[in-house]
């Protein structure tokens, strides 16, 4: 019933919601916690106390508490009050991962302390936003299965200074964010297809079955390739090379996984995605209508990942 | 979990309750002071959490040791010690944010507690020092990574803000008049007349030097010589002690004069009725009643400062004809023969009772009788031992000794204790009188006049009129009696800051304290606003929050309700389960499921097999299977209750 009310409510007092927006009168609500009720009912027994004999510094008492207790809702709504969210961001997870909203915060003109930030469910986070520069809050949101996702509505609390009130403000951030599938091995669809080139026409191009030597490092290089012990030694970083043929790439086809579940196919593609381009090995996709040209690179592969997580969607 | 700053809760704890430090009985602050001290070293040393049997064992020692104290009484006192001890205890059960909130709430409890106690100035500002660490402390409880040397401005901040509004409320907020209960705190002895008066008495209380009662006068100064401040009127006399009348009734007549006084008296609470005015009264505020002695008698005992306004006549004129009963002329039997016969000879003697009253004083005057604090012992023969005798006396010697002789005379007589003159502060326009002013002197009958005030002491000690005590004692004894504070510059200098001190103190007092129902309708009727019956009032105030309130708490209990689902019942009493196999050491890992767990113990532990099994097997029916019925839950219940792993555990390796 509770939470009945609370709709109709969020729904009467209307107030912009949506990213970008300004966090003002219209969208702020405030009420007193528990602990503000306690606070209450042990300011209520000392004005009883106080009527009852008459006691004029138990009054004073009662009202310093009183209104100390006004002035702390006031500091507790200005913590929330005027902050700007110009964006939220979020880059697509696995499934079953967390997924990180990124938030952007703008005209922080004052010390905002304990400001907290949590979607549904999950845990708060929080941060003081020192004044000056734009601020940045990744709020993590649990993610269910590959797809689109929406975290739903995002909360900004904040019950700094006395904990006796609590600010919040609801917010839709509207984010889609890409979920793909969980990677789980299985495997590999064995189908190496010829590239346009004729057979005999190997060049040598960078691979990963013979081992060349080493070059200087590269922003980009994997991690993995790094000749850590040659960098141990002062020598600076170099990467390993290594030879492989070019243009036999993989392709990878879902009609090839033997199985009746279509997520879990679709986790076992993923799996073999992610395997090739850790190892930098060019590969194409089919899914069922949709095909995938061999190729490699981030670029290649997020848009074969995204098709995953979409598939089936439209 | 965070961890909890124990140390500012601590520091907020230990500033509540410090200005009660003298109040609280010895045991109390030792209590406090070794568990803080304790808390204090684990925090910094480490050591061992008090498990929950201890802390309930330290529950039950200190609410016995309250109850042994305090009796079958218990008042305001033993109320505190209880809060002293629960403040002692407190902080060792704290874990969690909201042990250190409820922490922090028992001080600002502790602090208004200390304010019903005490009420004077130092107590008003050291009330904002209390609240201003106990709120700095709270927001440190809410934001334990800041520094707290930042949150306690923002603490004072916050404080400078709330007063203006708090001021407001002060002033405005619907007061009632009159208590309801009455005090109940400090009921200690306080020192002023009781309702008997030993000879010996008034010397004894000269010698306290705390003010009985301040008084700011609306008309001019009385003269010292007039300041006679009535309390009581004592009749009977059995010898060594004086009594009141047993009757008590209101005045019914009405005195006249000229010289009206008027002012306003700040009385410390003294724990009786009785009020003290200027001979005579002519009105008095409506919360007291003149009795027909002449006498001022508050409705209720009073143990809290106390205001009153008054009026009278200086040079008063009783308009009652006639005489008092033979009351007034009753004397012990059997005592003081030499006294009785002296009186008897002046009364076939002197025919007039004008000749007989100055006959005494006389006697007085020519047998050189010595004002003393420090009288000798008197026998069973009290009066005759003084007049004949040691001739050294105070008030009460004198007093009792013209009394004896003009009843011995057949003149009615009777004693009035109060107290006489004071001292006039400049800074503060006040007169302060203390219980060294405490007087006692008489009242004969003279048809005619009615009451005419007889002061023998003045014929021996003129000075004590005039100048006040300090100069009508002797050389020496004034210096016992001011205990050397006098001659050097440090003694004037502190002469001058206690004056200061008093001044203010005393002024706030009289306005702040004082602030009442009354003066807010005033101050209501001067800014223009009429305001009728103050009930009415207060209903609007109180009506709407409560209402809030209510719909809140509606809201809350319906949320409860809702958690008693069978699921959750069923969850419960698994988690119920849970705990006795983690206090028995083997816990169940947060990766285990329910089946796991059961095969995972008893492959460790198969002494539990049995229950283990039979206890996961109903657990995963009801709360996975179809069908639920309660006599299910009950059952499983029941055998989750009779499970002690730890006992079968312990039996099993023996």
């Amino acid at each position: 019933m509770t939470s009945a009310i609370a709709c109709a409510f969020y729904r009467l007092v209307g107030g912009s919601t949506t990213v970008p927006l300004t966090l003002g009168l219209r969208n702020i609500f405030i009420l007193p916690t528990g602990y503000g009720m306690l606070f209450l009912a042990v300011l209520g027994a000392m004005l009883i106390g106080s009527v009852n004999y008459n006691n004029n510094l138990g009054f004073l008492l009662t009202f310093l508490l009183g209104s100390l207790g006004l002035t702390a809702m006031m500091h507790t709504y200005s913590m929330l009050y005027g902050l700007r969210l110009v964006s939220a961001t979020a880059t697509p997870v696995f499934a079953g991962e967390s997924v990180a909203v990124d938030l952007q915060v703008v005209d922080i003109d004052r010390l905002r302390t304990g400001v907290c930030w949590h979607f549904k469910a999950a845990d708060p986070i929080r941060v003081d936003l020192r004044p000056g520069e734009p601020a940045r809050v990744l709020v993590s949101a649990q993610t269910g299965h590959r797809g689109l996702f929406n975290p739903g509505w995002l909360r900004v609390a904040c019950d700094y200074p006395l904990g006796l009130f609590k600010a919040w403000v609801r917010i839709n951030t509207d984010l889609q964010c890409v979920v793909y599938p969980r990677p789980v091995s299985g495997p590999a669809p064995r189908a190496t297809v010829a590239t346009t080139h004729t057979k005999g026409d190997i060049t040598q191009t960078a691979g990963v079955d013979d081992f060349w030597g080493l070059s200087a490092y590269q922003p980009g290089d994997s991690p993995g390739r790094i000749y850590w012990r040659a960098y141990s030694r002062g020598r600076g970083l170099h990467t390993k090379t290594f030879g492989g043929q070019a243009g036999a790439g993989l392709m990878l086809d879902i009609a090839d996984i033997k199985g009746v579940d279509t997520e879990r196919k679709l986790s076992i593609l993923c799996f073999h995605i992610l395997r090739a381009h850790h190892l930098r090995r060019s590969f194409g996709m089919r899914l069922d209508g949709q095909t995938f040209p061999a190729a490699s690179g981030r670029v290649h592969r997020d848009r074969c990942l995204r098709a995953l997580a979409l598939y089936g969607n439209d | 979990m965070q961890s909890q700053p124990i140390r500012p809760l601590l520091l907020a704890l230990a500033v509540a309750l410090a200005p009660l430090v003298f109040h609280l009985p010895w045991w109390a602050v030792g209590w406090c002071l070794l568990s803080w001290g304790y808390l204090y070293f684990r925090h910094r040393r480490g050591g061992p959490v008090a498990s929950r049997g201890m802390r309930l064992a330290l529950f039950v020692v200190g609410m016995a040791l309250v109850l042994f104290f305090a009796g079958l009484r218990f008042d305001g006192g033993d109320f505190i010690a209880l809060l002293a001890v629960m403040a002692g205890i407190k902080p060792l059960e704290i874990h969690s944010r909201r042990d250190s909130m409820v922490t922090v709430f028992l001080a600002y409890f502790l602090t208004i507690t200390s304010l019903f106690v005490f009420e004077n100035l130092s107590m008003t500002l050291y009330l904002f020092v209390s609240v201003w660490t106990t709120t700095g402390v709270l927001i440190h409880v809410n934001d334990p990574t800041g520094t707290i040397g930042r949150q306690m401005r923002l603490s004072a901040r916050l404080i400078l803000v709330a007063v203006p509004l708090m001021a407001l409320l002060f002033l405005l907020f619907p007061r009632l008049s009159g208590s309801y209960w009455g005090s109940p705190w400090a009921r200690q002895s306080r020192s002023g007349f009781s309702s008997s008066m030993r000879i010996g008495d008034v010397s004894r209380l000269v010698l306290v030097d705390d003010p009985a009662f301040t008084v700011a006068f609306d008309s001019s100064i009385p003269d010292a010589g007039r300041l006679y401040w009535r309390g009581i009127v004592f009749q009977r006399f059995d010898g060594a002690s004086w009594y009141p009348g047993n009757r008590q009734a209101t005045r019914q007549g009405s005195v006249g004069g000229t010289d009206l006084a008027r002012y306003t008296v700040t009385l410390e609470p003294h724990g009786r009725r009785r009020l003290f005015v200027l001979d005579l009264p002519v009105t008095a505020n409506l919360v007291a009643t003149i009795m027909d002695d002449h006498t001022l008698m508050a409705r209720r005992p009073i143990w809290q400062r106390f205001h009153y306004g008054a009026a009278s006549f200086l040079d008063a004129r009783q308009k009652s004809a006639e005489g008092p009963g033979n009351a007034y002329l009753q004397l012990p039997a059997n005592r003081n023969p030499r006294t009785i016969a002296l009186g008897n000879r002046w009364a076939r003697t002197h025919a007039e009772t004008k000749t007989v009253v100055t006959a005494a004083l006389d006697f007085f005057k020519q047998n050189a009788f010595q004002y003393t604090l420090r009288p000798d012992r008197l026998g069973m023969h009290a009066v005759d031992d003084f007049l004949f005798g040691s001739r050294k006396g105070f008030c009460e010697h004198f007093a009792t000794a013209f009394t004896v002789l003009m009843r011995a005379a057949g003149v009615p007589t009777r004693i009035v204790g109060g107290y006489q003159g004071g001292r006039w502060n400049a800074m503060g326009e006040f007169l302060t009188v203390r219980h060294s002013d405490a007087h006692v002197w008489c009242e004969v009958w003279q048809d005619g006049q009615g009451w005419v005030r007889v002061d023998p002491t003045f014929t021996v000690a003129p000075d004590r009129i005039d100048a006040g005590i300090e100069r009508a004692l002797a050389g020496e004894e004034r210096l016992w009696f001011l205990g050397g504070r006098q001659g050097d510059m440090v003694a004037r200098l502190t002469q001058a800051v206690r004056q200061t001190w008093e001044a203010v103190n005393t002024r706030w007092n009289m306005w702040f304290m004082g602030f009442s129902a009354e003066d807010q309708t005033a101050l209501l009727r001067r800014l223009g606003v009429s305001v009728g019956r103050q009930g009415e009032w207060m209903l609007f105030v109180l009506l709407p929050p409560l209402l809030i309130a209510g719909v809140i708490m509606l809201g809350r209990i319906q949320i409860k309700g809702r958690n008693h689902s069978p699921e959750d019942q069923v969850l419960k009493v698994y988690g119920c389960f849970l705990d006795k196999m983690a206090r028995a050491g083997i816990p169940k890992a947060s990766y285990q499921g329910p089946l796991d767990y059961g095969q995972w113990v008893m492959d460790r532990h198969p002494e539990l097999e049995r229950d283990v099994d039979a206890i996961i097997r109903r657990y995963i029916s009801l709360r996975y299977g179809r069908e639920y019925n309660t006599n299910a839950l009950k059952a499983f219940r029941h055998r989750v209750r009779r499970f002690k792993p730890r006992q079968t555990l312990a039996t099993g390796s023996r």
